[in-house]
């Protein structure tokens, strides 16, 4: 699945750790949901969406 | 396995730290067992207790795992591990496929001894080569 997870981060001059921190998963999650190798649990979804404070249609694009 | 060593939670350190002297049992005593197999005549008895004796730090190695994966919250790290844990476990059994083909000449390998040799070594294995292409 596509998503805009590296633009996001990188918005707020995150690292791939300090997201991971900040989710409280590996960093290696965090690469592999970025490298769309791994879609993520609803339950980690929506604390995504939390933290950046938007919706999860806006992090998460579907495949056309 | 580095797996453990790694910038991760203590819960995953620990759990995987505890596995991992589990399964170092595990080898150790398959050793030990196929030693006294080896070098003394068992009647059916005894053969029977070393055989329960050798399963019983598997079966702790499971049940380890099992609760290992119950409690471990980041779903990309169990997906991992259960991944490699059927690689080890493929590993195991086309081990004893290929090998029971040499056991009416008498097995050169004594493949049910080696197993857990054969598991640690996949699961660590592909855990190491998941984790360094997710670098």
């Amino acid at each position: 699945m596509n998503n805009r997870l590296r633009v996001l981060r990188a918005e707020r001059n995150w690292s791939q750790a300090d997201l991971a921190q900040k989710l409280e998963v590996s960093r290696q999650s965090v690469n592999a949901i970025e490298t769309g190798k791994f879609d993520p649990s609803l339950p980690l979804a929506f604390r995504l969406a939390k933290l950046f404070e938007t919706t999860i249609e806006a992090i998460f694009l579907e495949e056309s | 396995m580095k797996f453990c060593r790694r910038q991760f939670s203590d819960y995953r350190r620990r759990s995987m730290h505890t596995i991992e002297i589990m399964m170092g049992i595990c080898i150790a005593l398959s050793i030990l067992l196929q030693a006294v197999i080896e070098r003394h005549s068992l009647n059916l008895v005894s053969r029977f207790e070393i055989a329960l004796l050798s399963i019983a730090p598997v079966i702790a190695t499971i049940l380890l795992l099992a609760r290992y994966l119950r409690g471990e919250k980041d779903a990309y790290v169990r997906n991992l591990v259960v991944e490699s844990m059927l690689w080890g476990l493929g590993a195991v059994l086309i081990a004893h496929t290929f090998f029971s083909y040499f056991q009416p000449d008498g097995s050169l390998i004594p493949i049910g001894n080696i197993s857990p040799d054969i598991f640690v070594l996949a699961v660590s294995a592909k855990l190491e080569v998941k984790l360094w292409r997710n670098q």
